[in-house]
């Protein structure tokens, strides 16, 4: 078993049906990736059912690398506290994806769960509104708007920092490129649901818009994607929420079914017992045109350009003529703000 | 008068304890070691006699001998905005 293996069983430690850890000790080096692939939660939690034996000097590194974790998870959660304050204080609808979330949905610990931002989704039509309300709250944007109309027209997101150095990501879809304007909006604002944070409850989405957004972010986000994103697929997938029919009744409308089925399949080296919707996206047959549509994710040198060139073929003609305009001629402020970050 | 955990601070439970972080607090309260067996025995309402009770049950110690210890560390967390004190 190589480091990535022990990897991928960690990412799927407790997991419905998932073999034991291989025992023995957890070199300093793989607690560095343990880190990137947000695990260390994991990782503690393995420590601490005594799955993992570890010696005292290990269980110190191992403690320490999870409390700088949750240290961080803490300060991100009173942050999301004060954004979805703001924005519900604007009268804005919102919902919270992803990490804070997900660490109080779906796993058995919140500890377990490890997260390095906030993401928030904000209706298009409200992008513009919720930027300025967190400006004026505190946050700072480094990068402005390519365009006075680009954030409610094409952004996936705007990224947005507070003092202390962490980050929120204002989000108009779930994803870059094409993927990301195929996806119906609207339906991300039904039914929410909520979790507790501090005592407040906090909107966000229901398990089985979670599981495709999780998919979708595994699908085409990073080039290598993190476990413990996959980690959060799979435990997605087991909720007995989750109905196969609806999800996949909503992914063939938003013409996402080849990345949500990409996604869940990543789950595959996790070892679990897989679940019906896991199942589903093993048979899932990837066509031609979703083929030519997903090539722009595949590497990551150059990718905002190929992803922008392959958004023209699901725009109207009218956003593409903006869009283009946008990417080709972006606002001074964005300019300066690039130009500046590129010569730090 | 009981005592027990304030709804309104974030909360992760470690390896080596608990880490709190009241709402616009400055800084974090970490509980170790034993702490952890506090902090779940103040998830519900409890007097300081029960909440020793507790605490001794799940250390097989006598409930007396944590009384002297524990005070201090209530007066404390109580302090630090972590837990409060209700009518019950």
């Amino acid at each position: 078993m190589d480091d990535l293996d022990w990897l991928r069983s960690l990412a799927g430690h407790g997991l419905p049906g998932a073999g034991s850890l291989r025992p023995g000790p957890v070199p300093d080096t793989m607690l560095g990736a343990i880190t990137r692939h947000r695990l260390s939660g994991v990782l503690a939690a393995a420590v601490a059912d005594g799955s993992l034996e570890v010696d005292a000097d290990e269980r110190a590194r191992i403690a320490r690398t999870h409390e700088d974790a949750m240290r961080e998870a803490l300060l991100l959660e009173e942050q999301l506290l004060v954004a979805s304050e703001v924005l519900a204080t604007a009268g804005i609808d919102h919902r919270v994806l992803k990490g804070a979330a997900l660490a109080h949905m779906i796993h058995p610990d919140p500890a377990e769960r490890c997260f390095g931002d906030n993401d928030v989704l904000v209706a298009a039509g409200d992008i513009d509104a919720a930027v300025g309300a967190l400006l004026e709250a505190g946050a700072r944007r480094p990068v402005p708007a390519l365009s006075s109309t680009f954030d409610r027209r094409f952004a996936k997101s705007v990224t947005l920092h507070w003092t202390g150095g962490t980050e929120l990501d204002l989000h108009r879809t779930l994803a870059p490129g094409p993927y990301g304007f195929l996806v119906v909006l609207d339906d991300l604002f039904r039914d929410p649901v909520e979790v507790i944070l501090a005592g407040r409850p906090i909107p966000t989405l229901p398990t089985d818009l979670h599981l495709i957004h999780g998919a979708i972010h595994v699908a085409l986000g990073d080039t290598e994607p993190r476990l413990g994103n996959v980690r959060d697929i799979a435990l997605l997938a087991a909720e007995p929420s989750i109905d196969l029919g609806r999800v996949v009744d909503t992914v063939e409308r938003w013409q996402c079914a080849a990345p949500v089925a990409m996604g869940l399949r990543a789950t595959r080296s996790l070892g679990h017992r897989r679940s019906p919707v896991e199942e589903w996206a093993e048979h899932y047959s990837i066509s031609d045109t979703d083929r030519r549509r997903l090539e722009c994710y595949e590497v990551r040198e150059g990718r905002f350009r190929r992803q922008a060139r392959a958004s023209m073929s699901v725009l109207g003609w009218r956003d593409r003529i903006a869009f283009a305009r946008a990417l080709l001629r972006p606002s001074a402020a964005n300019r300066s703000a690039r130009s500046a970050s590129v010569s730090r | 008068m009981a005592t027990l955990r304030r709804a309104d601070v974030l909360w992760r439970a470690t390896l080596d304890g608990v880490l709190i972080r009241p709402l616009g607090a400055d800084e974090l309260t970490k509980l170790a070691g034993t702490g952890r067996a506090l902090w779940a025995a103040l998830d519900e309402p409890a007097t300081f006699d029960e909440v020793c009770e507790r605490l001794a049950a799940g250390h097989d110690a006598d409930a007396a001998s944590i009384a002297a210890d524990l005070r201090p560390v209530i007066d404390d967390l109580v302090e630090r905005g972590v837990v409060e004190s209700v009518d019950g």
